[in-house]
């Protein structure tokens, strides 16, 4: 595994416990310990993802304009793998 | 992977109810034209293409279309609010109502359902981006049938909103096309997508020069 890959796994994980949070928050919509939880687990999803866009280029498209180029459309795509 | 923002692409506030509308207006979620089709459309044809370019244009425009098909849903929604059965019935949602309630259904005007038949997923890029092309041309009729359909303000606002919408797609596919065209000029290419790699190497990190140029080997020895 390179190291881009394992940066954007950790990464991955990160969004994904987020996002499982977040549909048992939507039916436990008043439990505070999962809040904080969340709120931590957002701040370091967030920092790890701009490090992540800083070092391979963006994930979003909001952090695809440079200066002279659309990065945003640059290979690979996530469908194609990362050998 | 995709995440969903609490909006809408273009504000859909309309002020009253009329189901007549809702049943011709129901076609551009479910029918052989409308957001779902061309949404899958792009997001399967996708997987085939060759080229930056076209892979950004069809996963991006893909992605627009799946927004589209919440406004429309939304329409729906908002002009069969509040609607009586008797309502529904007299506007010809009688079938509708007894199979789908008040929820929306994809399905056309007509009431057949959605079949993935309404998409065209062939492997070829200029093939693939000629269909979308059509599929613009297509919607946009379609939208314009319904704004002559249309006796709300407030619905022919939308609509014209959603018909501009795929008269932008059909520059931008036409555009992606002709990059594909273009590379398909070039002194040297192959035909195909396939990678021919002796090492049985996969793109795009092979670097072996024996690769198609259309291809993503990300190696620069293929002009």
């Amino acid at each position: 595994m390179t190291e881009q890959q394992a940066y954007l796994q950790e990464l991955m994980a990160l969004d994904f416990k987020l996002y499982d949070l977040h549909l048992y928050l939507n039916t436990h919509p008043f439990d505070g310990e999962i809040l904080e939880i969340y709120q931590d687990l957002a701040k370091e999803a967030k920092s790890t993802r701009e490090k992540y866009e800083a070092m391979y280029g963006p994930l979003k498209c909001e952090n695809a304009a440079t200066d002279c180029e659309w990065t945003w459309i640059k290979n690979p795509w996530p469908w194609e793998g990362m050998v | 992977m995709w995440g969903y923002d609490k909006k809408l692409q273009y504000p859909v506030n309309i002020k009253n109810p009329n189901p007549q509308l809702a049943k011709f207006i129901i076609s551009q979620y479910g029918g052989p034209d409308g957001e779902l089709a061309a949404s899958l459309r792009y997001l399967s044809q996708r997987f085939s293409m060759p080229t930056e370019i076209t892979k950004a244009t069809l996963n991006d425009i893909g992605t627009e279309e799946l927004g589209h098909l919440e406004m429309i849903g939304t329409m729906v929604n908002q002009l069969t609010r509040g609607v009586s059965p008797e309502g529904l019935r007299k506007a010809g949602l009688g079938d509708y109502y007894t199979d789908h309630g008040v929820s929306i259904y994809p399905q056309n005007a007509a009431g057949n359902p959605f079949t993935a038949s309404y998409i065209g997923v062939k492997g070829d890029p200029i093939t693939d981006l000629y269909e979308d092309m059509a599929a613009e041309q297509k919607a946009r009729s379609t939208y314009e049938y319904l704004i002559d359909l249309s006796d709300d303000p407030d619905v022919t606002d939308i609509l014209k909103f959603l018909r501009e919408r795929e008269v932008v797609h059909f520059q931008r596919f036409g555009e992606a096309l002709r990059s594909v065209q273009e590379k398909l000029a070039q002194k040297k290419f192959y035909m195909n997508n396939l990678h021919t790699c002796p090492n049985n190497n996969t793109p795009p990190s092979c670097g072996c020069q024996n690769v198609p140029i259309i291809s993503d080997c990300g190696c620069q020895n293929n002009n």
